[in-house]
Parts: C-alpha cells; sequence; structure tokens
C-alpha cells in the first residue's frame, strides 16, 4: 500500500500548476516612452499641477492661508485637467476666504462650479460666501440651484432656509426647515431656525411650541432661550419672560448675548 | 422771573419726553429682539479636499454635501452657545 501512495503523491505535485506562474502582480505605472518635447512637458505640468495642489492642501490643514494660495494660483496657472483644476478652485476660494479676500473667493467657488455643475461641495461654500458677503441675492440664487442639483442634501435646505429667513421669505424657511426636521427632529438647531420662521410668519404659538421643544433637547441653548422669553414678551406672559431672560443670561456664554439678556429681563419687569 | 411760557411748557415737554421715552423703549424691545433673533448662524466652510481625494467623491466635504442625513451633513450645532 505505502508503494502505491507515494508515488501517487508524486504523481498529484507534478500536476499541481506551480505557484509563481499564477502570482499576480499589480500593473505599474506605464513608464513614459516618448521623447516628444511637447508631450514631456505636458507630463511634466500635471505632476507639478498634482504636487502643488498636495502642499497647498497639507497647508491648509495647516492653516497657512498665504502660502496655500500661492500653490493653488500656481498649480492653476499649468492649467491642469478635470477634476484636479475645480478642485484647485475650491481650494483657492477656502485660502481667499480665510484671508478675508471674499470677492476672490465668491468667484473660485464659482469658477469650480461652472468647471464642474456636479461639485456639490463648491455649491456649499458658494452659498455659504454669499451669506458671508451678504449678498442676499445670489445667496437665494445660488442656494435655489444648489437645492436643484442635489434634493436630497440636508445641508442644501439647511443653506436655503438660511438664505430665505435673512431675506425674510418666511414661507420658504418654514418648507425647507420643515422638510430638514422631518428627517431628523432632534435637531435642536434647525428646530430654533423653523421658531424664527415662525416669528416672523407671526405664527407665535407655533414658535413657541417650537422653542419649548429646542429647549427640551438642549436645555442650555441660551439663543434660543432668549427668543423663547422674546415671543412671551409678545404674548404679555412677562413673568415668564423674564424668567427666560433670566436664564438665558445665566446661560448665554457670549458676553454680547448675556448682556442683553440681563437688559430685557429688567425692561420685562 | 422766568417767562410765562416756560410754566406751560415745562409740563408739556415732561409729558412728550415720558411719550416718546415709552415708545423709544418698546421700539428698542422689538428691534432688538428681531435683531437678536434674526442672527440665523450661517454654516460654516466645508473643508479642503486633495488632489487626489475626489476620485469617485470619495471625500469627506462631498460626502457632507451630499448626505441627506443630518448628522453627516456638518450643519451647525450652537446649542453649547
Amino acid at each position: 500500500m505505502r508503494r502505491l501512495i507515494v508515488p501517487a503523491l508524486g504523481l498529484l505535485l507534478a500536476c499541481a500548476p506551480p505557484a509563481a506562474v499564477a502570482q499576480p502582480y499589480p500593473a505599474g505605472s506605464p513608464v513614459p516612452r516618448t521623447t516628444d518635447p511637447t508631450r514631456l512637458l505636458a507630463d511634466a505640468h500635471r505632476r507639478e499641477a498634482v504636487e502643488r495642489v498636495r502642499l497647498a492642501f497639507a497647508a491648509e490643514l495647516r492653516g497657512e492661508w498665504t502660502r496655500a494660495q500661492a500653490e493653488l494660483e500656481r498649480a492653476l496657472a499649468l492649467q491642469p485637467r478635470e477634476p484636479l483644476q475645480s478642485t484647485a478652485r475650491y481650494d483657492l476660494g477656502l485660502a481667499q476666504a480665510q484671508l478675508g479676500r471674499l470677492d476672490d473667493a465668491r468667484a473660485s467657488f464659482a469658477q469650480a462650479v461652472a468647471d464642474d455643475g456636479d461639485f456639490i461641495a463648491a455649491r456649499v461654500n458658494l452659498v455659504a460666501i454669499d451669506l458671508m458677503r451678504n449678498d442676499l441675492a445670489a445667496a437665494r440664487r445660488d442656494a435655489d440651484q444648489l437645492l436643484a442639483r442635489a434634493p436630497d442634501s440636508a445641508r442644501a435646505l439647511y443653506d436655503r432656509g438660511v438664505t430665505a429667513l435673512r431675506a425674510g421669505d418666511a414661507p420658504t424657511a418654514l418648507h425647507d426647515f420643515g422638510a430638514l426636521l422631518a428627517r431628523d427632529p432632534a435637531y435642536a438647531t434647525g428646530r430654533y431656525q423653523l421658531a424664527l420662521a415662525e416669528m416672523k410668519a407671526a405664527r407665535y404659538d407655533d414658535a413657541e411650541r417650537d422653542l419649548r421643544t429646542a429647549l427640551a433637547l438642549a436645555p442650555a441653548y441660551a439663543r434660543a432661550r432668549f427668543a423663547l422669553g422674546a415671543v412671551l414678551l409678545h404674548a404679555g406672559k412677562r413673568a415668564e419672560a423674564r424668567e427666560s431672560f433670566a436664564r438665558c443670561a445665566a446661560d448665554a456664554r457670549e458676553p454680547a448675548l448675556k448682556a442683553l439678556a440681563t437688559s430685557f429681563e429688567q425692561e420685562a419687569n | 422771573m422766568p417767562p410765562r411760557w416756560v410754566k406751560f411748557a415745562a409740563p408739556v415737554a415732561l409729558v412728550v419726553l415720558t411719550l416718546a421715552g415709552a415708545s423709544l423703549a418698546r421700539a428698542s424691545l422689538d428691534e432688538l429682539a428681531a435683531a437678536q433673533t434674526l442672527a440665523a448662524p450661517a454654516p460654516d466652510l466645508l473643508g479642503p479636499i486633495d488632489a487626489g481625494g475626489r476620485t469617485g467623491w470619495d471625500c469627506a466635504p462631498e460626502r457632507a454635501a451630499r448626505s441627506a442625513r443630518v448628522r453627516e451633513a456638518q450643519l451647525p450645532d450652537e446649542t453649547g452657545r
């Protein structure tokens, strides 16, 4: 029997495929096989643009905005292809915003969106810059386009809601914050924004209810406590309003809000 | 001796100033409430994107921008302020 097993094992081993033959190797980067100066220059520019965007990204993470801006401007001068071009414009917009160059930042984000209409993060930052520049007409236009492109985006709903609220468009703000809260009823800041829209629409009872809900979710929410005091004061509930302002003054971290709440507490007496 | 009109002017001025002060207090209360409550928090800018970060849209800012979920969308949270 042993005489049979040994040759059988030998036969099996001989038939098995050699492991080294089946070893797969990852495909490497193609070796440049051109001597064409134009193509070599284009390749060099592409690699330089990628490297400069990487350097700028690292600089932005460190808060070195001037360095990042310089790298990105140089990268864009090399006219990189998509998606690197819109990415560089997006990062440049961030650096410009941090350096207080809001008009330039807006132009960079707008150009990133023009380069790639599906670049939703660029659209989001475009609206944020519009709001920083207090250009409510542009913010509304850009927020409408953002929501049209990304109708499921929570951020798009929030951005248009804030834009509408600042512009005094209570119905749109009510719609957008209502839709946002339908997804997450426990989002206290959204609940506060909805209450502001209700106050704008003179729906004070709804505003009081939503502010109380926001405060049940976040009892130390000083700004919501202040708004509740204002609603109660409007309803003639001076004692409750006074109590709300006093609590706001105790909870507020911002000195201005604390001082305002104290002043209102005295006014409510 | 003060002029005769001063005798009448003083009480009238007092009444006018009292009424004006009351309306001013009321107006400032409303205006301050409006200014304070209208300070809706604007969302922060989404963060930077690396040169290779947008491959397949697998980058944090783009994911936050597109997310349907409130908790993943990097929305403002000012409940502690």
